[in-house]
């Protein structure tokens, strides 16, 4: 679905700047590009990319994988273009960018200045100059429902000579003209939370109770409007309010009944029908509302079984979510990039001892909740949390003893996903300029740099 | 390489203890046996040195590098967790395991010793899970459980080491033990057989739980220091002397039991309840069983004594009787049954609890108020009758 911004910045390069015959208009820029035919040249500035480009305005970007590209350039205006006069005195002979100012909702962000990012504009005149780069951050950097604009300003200088003394010296005079292109964004992070309430009064729904709160709470850190709220509301969700949770969200948080064949409400449990099978809930993902609503980012199934149809391949793809393969060098070859599925194989069980009788007991569940979502918020990849949650011998009770891939959750579509900081980047930084080719890395050593 | 990468670390994590060094250097000496098969298999990847931060406690250095974690105690050095996310792995998706690319059961199995040994564990260890898994985690890999042992004993389950082991490569990805060993019991004398112990704990199930149709996971004589995480406290029968072990790091021989009640015949149903059992085994006094309580739940279903294939074992409180080749047909309710009998049927891990008639032969289990009847073949009603007269 998403071009990345290397390919959209040349199809961007060919369409403005490709122009060499027929003269006449200029044809209409493409969406996120303004052109401006100045002192004889054909000046633009560009915003490029599906995710931040749709036929829906403001387009809705999610997740921590926002991509786009960002280009500014000076190229010449086609012969016979109506207006252009070629001879002009002061047509400039030489242009440079010397402003290139990018904002994110109000957030400066594409100044380069690392060491790492792309040099400056070019501070000498050239005849038809261009800058630009690739852009990738997390809309979780800011709150949900934030709308705004990702606004280009880049400032042209060019210069035309001026004779005297019958053309014996010459004199350079400059001007300048500035350029600006906004594209309308709206950040969509939705959290759906789902937990169970029965049996009443049983060990399940007390866990689920105290499992869903930490859960939502740390989402709420992660800037996601997670519902229902209070969140004391989850272990009451209808299968009806389920569907909309599931067709709304883009992050999935169930601690709730489950087999092989779905997931239950709050207060259905076998041997009741079960209707929120995989197959239904993939009909309400296929079928989202709002309808240009993003795709699922993170989908955490905390209920038995949730894997244990065909290594969870099927419960994910309800969610559009499939394993990414990686090929050498740590390259994605297919699957889906920065969304993740997380299940279990097996039983998953609700106890917990009493903390008085045993703090701190690594069997929790509830501390399992709390430091996978903790660690989520602090920037970590979803593999990365797994990972350190296993070296750090954090077990709930599931599949009792018996190994690793039975105690812990699968992980199904992009170990290197991440629900806060920018995907590939470091903790929690929230962007990366000219990022490496997406889709390298791995869980603990992502593109563009480790947790 | 260790040493050239040390200095700068230290150098950038400013003081660190000498202690802290030693573990350091453990962590990453561990690390690189780890990324190369312990020398057998050459990769191009070699893991991260560079320490990432630290999360130490007062008995644990934890380190944290790019690409993983190491937890080593601190009293002794020993490693008791460890990831590592080698970055150049090409994961594959399989629908089957690949035979020619894995090193082999054998291969895998020899490395996870020679890890677990590198880890610094010095006891004997009993290799009691393995598995070719697809899906391990996000890996395809051996996924293997050790359990130490002690006099030929094995320690309880708790203490179990996990690893688990790249199926292509063989370097270990995950390694994952509990800290502390207790010191072994004074006493390894039993006097009570294991068939009887799984006979009380089957029938305290039933009694207590009405489960009688139960899939029992773990049955051992352990060596066991009790944690209140084991016990059910609203009813135990543990004595005083056991008890008074909690918090202690001394241990009791116990026998230990994990079963789970399975709910239905309905594809993909899970789980009903787990439960979690320990009996003495000099008095075959059951000492606790503690319920647990899955997020999968369903509804029991009376047992078509579709029991699966091998010999059954039949036992009741004092003997049991293996009987090869042996198996129970389901019938319909007869007109008359007069149970004489309590025992224990079992095949391999299927446990159910049964009573018998000698008169008709059958034999039936009970799931609430339904009954479910079976017919043995005769070899099995030979031993019912011979347990029974």
């Amino acid at each position: 679905m998403r071009v990345g911004w290397i390919v959209a910045a040349s199809l961007l390069g060919a369409g403005l700047f490709g122009q060499t015959g027929g003269g006449g208009s200029p044809d209409p820029p493409p969406p996120g590009a303004v052109t401006l035919d100045h002192k004889g040249k054909r000046l633009s500035v560009s915003v490029s990319g599906e995710d931040v480009l749709s036929s829906h305005s403001p387009t809705l970007v999610s997740g921590t994988s926002v991509e786009f590209g960002v280009h500014a350039g000076a190229g010449e205006i086609p012969m016979g273009t109506p207006g252009y006069d070629p001879f002009a005195i002061d047509n400039w002979a030489g242009v440079r960018i010397v402003e290139f100012e990018l904002k994110i909702l109000g957030e400066e962000a594409g100044n380069p200045s690392g060491e790492n990012d792309p040099p400056m504009p070019q501070v000498s005149y050239e005849p038809t100059p261009t800058y630009g780069y690739g852009v990738r951050f997390s809309s979780t950097h800011f709150p949900d429902n934030t709308q705004g604009k990702i606004r280009l300003r880049a400032k042209f200088e060019g210069y035309w000579l001026v004779s005297y003394d019958g053309g014996v010296t010459y004199v350079q005079e400059t001007s300048t003209k500035e350029l600006v292109v906004e594209v309308d964004i709206k950040v969509y992070n939705k959290a759906g939370l789902v937990a169970t309430a029965v049996p009443p009064g049983s060990p399940e729904s007390s866990k689920a109770k105290e499992c869903i709160n930490i859960a939502g709470g740390a989402l709420e850190g992660m800037n996601h409007t997670a519902e229902p709220k209070p969140f004391d509301d989850s272990q009451s969700v209808s299968l009806s309010q389920l569907t909309e949770l599931i067709r709304k969200s883009t992050v999935l948080v169930g601690i709730t009944h489950g087999d092989q064949r779905g997931v239950y409400p709050s207060v259905a449990m076998q041997p009741q029908p079960l209707e929120a099978t995989w197959s239904n809930i993939k009909d309400w993902v296929l079928d989202p509302n709002p309808a240009n609503a993003p795709p699922y980012n993170l989908v955490v199934l905390m209920a038995c079984d949730t894997t244990g149809r065909d290594s969870g391949r099927t419960p994910a793809a309800a969610f559009e979510i499939a394993n990414v393969v990686l090929g050498p060098g740590g390259s994605i070859t297919s699957g889906s990039k920065n969304r993740a599925y997380v299940g279990w194989s097996f039983s998953l069980f609700a106890h917990g001892p009493p903390p008085a009788l045993n703090p701190g007991d690594i069997t929790d569940l509830a501390i399992w909740a709390e430091k996978f979502f903790s660690d989520l918020t602090a920037g970590k990849t979803v593999g990365k949390v797994i990972g350190d949650l296993i070296s750090a011998g954090v077990i709930p009770r599931a599949g009792q003893y018996e190994s690793i891939s039975r105690a812990y959750p699968r992980i199904v579509g992009d170990g290197n996903m991440k629900l806060m900081g920018v995907y590939g980047g470091t903790g929690t930084q929230w962007i990366l300029i000219n990022p490496p080719s997406f889709g390298g890395g791995t869980p603990n050593n992502p593109p563009g740099g480790s947790q | 390489m260790t040493s050239i990468v040390l200095l700068p670390v230290l150098l950038s994590t400013g003081f660190v203890y000498d202690d802290e060094v030693t573990a350091l250097n453990k962590a990453r000496a561990f690390r690189e046996t780890a990324a190369s098969a312990n020398g057998t298999y050459s990769n191009q990847y070699s893991p991260v040195f560079e320490l990432e931060k630290t999360d130490h406690n007062a008995e644990i250095y934890h380190f944290y590098f790019a690409d993983g974690g190491v937890r080593i105690r601190r009293s002794d050095h020993l490693i008791v967790g460890f990831s590592f996310s080698p970055p150049d792995a090409a994961r594959p998706v399989l629908d089957t395991w690949d035979a020619q690319n894995a090193i082999g059961d054998s291969a895998a199995q020899t490395l996870a010793g020679q890890y677990i040994e590198a880890s610094g564990c010095s006891q004997p260890c009993v290799l009691k899970y393995f598995e070719r898994d697809l899906h391990a985690v996000m890996y395809v890999a051996y996924s293997m459980t050790h359990l130490p042992a002690h006099n030929s004993v094995l320690y309880h389950p708790q203490y179990a080491i996990s690893t688990l082991v790249e199926y292509n490569t063989g370097r270990l990805l995950f390694l994952v033990r509990d800290a502390e060993l207790p010191n072994p019991p004074a006493s390894f004398l039993t006097s009570v057989p294991h068939e009887t112990a799984l006979y009380n704990f089957a029938a305290h199930v039933f009694t207590t739980y009405g489960a009688s149709n139960i899939n029992v996971e773990t049955s051992e004589l352990v060596i066991w220091n009790p944690q209140p995480s084991h016990i059910s406290y609203e009813s135990h029968s543990l004595p005083q002397s056991v008890l008074d072990l909690i918090g202690t790091n001394d241990s009791v021989l116990v026998y230990c039991f994990w079963a789970v009640q399975p709910s239905g015949y309905a594809e993909g149903k899970r789980d009903i309840s787990g439960y979690g059992g320990y009996v003495d085994p000099n008095s075959g006094a059951v000492w606790s069983v503690k319920q647990y309580f899955p997020f999968g739940g369903g509804k029991a279903a009376p047992l078509r004594w579709d029991l699966g294939i091998g010999a059954i074992t039949v036992s009741n409180a004092k003997q049991s009787i293996e009987v090869k080749d042996a198996d129970v047909d389901q019938v319909p309710e007869p007109k008359a049954f007069n149970a004489s009998s309590r025992l224990v049927l079992r095949r391999a891990k299927v446990v159910v609890m049964i009573e018998y008639d000698r008169a008709s032969g059958l034999l039936r289990t009970t799931l609430g108020e339904a009954h479910s009847y079976g017919k043995p073949s005769p070899n099995l009603k030979k031993a019912l009758d011979r347990l029974t007269g």
